[in-house]
């Protein structure tokens, strides 16, 4: 436990001192919302009908982007080669790699999101839904994503390989996020919805870190 | 209009059901012309480089 | 097993079925082409388009039966680490795509004049998609390393992972309402659907299969020779670095 916080602390303390990878990852995703009003038109009934979609998708992109460093840096310097010699396993060293990534993208996505769903005009009743659903999908998405970071490890052209590669694997959560949001306008019971992104998140929260510790381990033995 | 027009008219869903046959033969032709192309590929390279197997390997390549 | 996981055994084993899966081939395609588009009655309910059923199904189950083969050569590949299994992966992922590719196109075909769209976002046809997607992130991750030895093994990970996709892609029509309808001949109660329309269905899926077998060792012996020229040219490399080291020795060279 104590090298998990260690390992969280570390990361936090890297990100905010390189500076602005929170604050890049935001304004990716205002600004990728901010394009559909042009895209689409401002016509509100529209932006309202799309609103919860638009957000997931952007949110989406967004907390991809930072991932293609996720394992990146630590394996050019080395320090990947300390974590996985260490004594704790290499699995607990990923949930905590994953938990920061979580914590400087997923966690500002969650608060800027509210602000731009007022921006396209979606009704004030899925704001709650939106973020409760955002909360449970985010750390799925960083926990999927760990994964393709751990295998492009090494690759040519990895950050658009990793687009490839995470985002099929990302469309149950996008599908479940947002029918969550769209049964709350309609008044239908959201529970199935939100039922189905806690299974998702709890499998891949027992899933992903043992396959990401694996693919770490071959991406350092070749 | 005449029996073969009729056959290949299929009830009026010729346009459907010839591309979609049409398509698979293509496809699947495509992708076998393209492994055999792999394969003569490696196998000439292989051969190029090591001159203890070039007899054996030319048999095979006959067959 | 592992008598045949020695690659020239193998090659030999492969030239004995290689003759015998071409002219299956041909043989299930013939007679296969010759039930499906002259000797068997239209359906009642979707006419002719019916026809397409028997490219469409197979095409579809051999999606499927090339992700698993995929993902159990990948796992062979991970947990026995023999070279062979990462090249059965690599000869199949290409097959398995031209195989969705095909199971989405014909679909698309069929789905115009039986439900009047090219296309709907239900939960079969976009995890077909998915799968579709999951072959060319496979092959993208396999050939994306300059170590090959790197990229059989990202992209087996890759595989495995993804194979979650093919009981979803099973079970989709029946665990949601779709508009794609339900499995009507693998079933309990056996098929649903009459046998004049069994026989060319059954005679194109063992087409499919005679022609993956086929496909997949005429892969197989790509793969295995692009391995050795690796071998052969690292070698090479080798030596030759260390005759550079010793002046004598490239003298004589």
């Amino acid at each position: 436990m104590n090298s998990f916080v260690q390992i969280v602390r570390r990361d936090l303390n890297l990100s905010f001192r390189q500076g602005m990878d929170s604050a890049m990852v935001v304004m990716f995703f205002v600004i990728a919302v901010v394009l559909f009003p042009f895209g689409v038109g401002p016509e509100p009934n529209i932006l309202m009908r799309i609103a919860a979609g638009v957000i997931w998708v952007a949110a989406l992109l967004a907390s991809m982007l930072s991932l293609e460093r996720l394992f990146q840096a630590d394996f050019e310097d080395g320090s990947l080669e300390i974590l996985v010699l260490q004594p704790v396993p290499l699995e607990i060293a990923v949930i905590a790699k994953i938990t920061a990534h979580w914590i400087t993208t997923g966690l500002p996505l969650i608060i800027a999101a509210p602000i731009l769903a007022v921006l396209l005009n979606m009704n004030a009743d899925g704001f709650g839904m939106l973020i409760a659903a955002l909360a449970l999908g985010t750390p799925s998405l960083s926990l999927i994503g760990a994964i393709g970071a751990a295998l492009i490890l090494g690759a040519r052209r990895g950050g658009v390989l990793l687009s490839l590669l995470i985002l099929p694997l990302y469309i149950p959560v996008l599908i479940f996020g947002v029918s969550a949001v769209d049964a709350t306008l309609a008044g239908l019971s959201v529970k199935p919805h939100l039922l189905i992104l806690s299974a998702l998140l709890l499998s891949s929260l027992a899933l992903c870190p043992w396959v990401g510790a694996a693919a770490l381990r071959q991406a350092m033995r070749s | 209009m005449t029996g073969t027009e009729a056959y290949f008219e299929m009830g009026g869903h010729g346009a459907y059901i010839w591309p979609a046959y049409g398509l698979v033969f293509a496809v699947l032709m495509g992708l076998f012309v393209a492994s055999r192309r792999f394969a003569g590929r490696a196998g000439r390279e292989f051969d190029a480089l090591n001159p203890r197997t070039r007899r054996t390997q030319e048999e095979t390549d006959e067959a | 097993m592992h008598h045949f996981a020695n690659p020239t055994r193998f090659l030999r084993l492969a030239d004995r079925i290689q003759p015998w899966a071409a002219s299956l081939t041909m043989a299930f395609v013939l007679s296969g082409l010759y039930f499906a588009l002259l000797s068997s009655p239209a359906d009642y309910q979707q006419g002719e388009t019916v026809r397409i059923m028997y490219i469409h199904v197979p095409a579809a189950w051999m999606a499927l039966f090339c992700y698993t083969a995929l993902a159990v050569s990948c796992a062979a590949a991970l947990i026995w680490k023999h070279p062979l299994a990462s090249l059965a992966g690599r000869a199949t992922a290409p097959i398995g795509a031209c195989f969705t590719l095909l199971a989405l196109v014909t679909g698309s075909l069929w789905g115009k004049p039986m439900w009047g769209t090219w296309w709907v976002w239900d939960a079969r046809l976009t995890s077909v998609l998915i799968l579709f997607f999951l072959y060319l992130g496979y092959m993208a991750l396999n050939n994306a390393f300059d170590d090959p030895e790197r990229g059989h093994k990202a992209s087996a990970i890759l595989a495995l992972v993804g194979f979650i996709n093919v009981p979803i892609i099973k079970f989709s029509v029946d665990w949601w309402n779709t508009l794609h309808q339900p499995a009507s001949v693998i079933k309990m109660s056996g098929p649903a659907i009459h046998s004049s329309m069994l026989i060319p269905l059954f005679l194109m899926a063992l087409a499919f299969k005679a022609y993956f077998v086929w496909v997949l060792l005429i892969r197989m012996r790509g793969e295995i020779n692009a391995m050795k020229v690796r071998a052969l040219r690292m070698r090479q490399v080798h030596d030759a670095e260390q005759n550079r080291s010793t002046p004598v020795a490239s003298e004589a060279g």
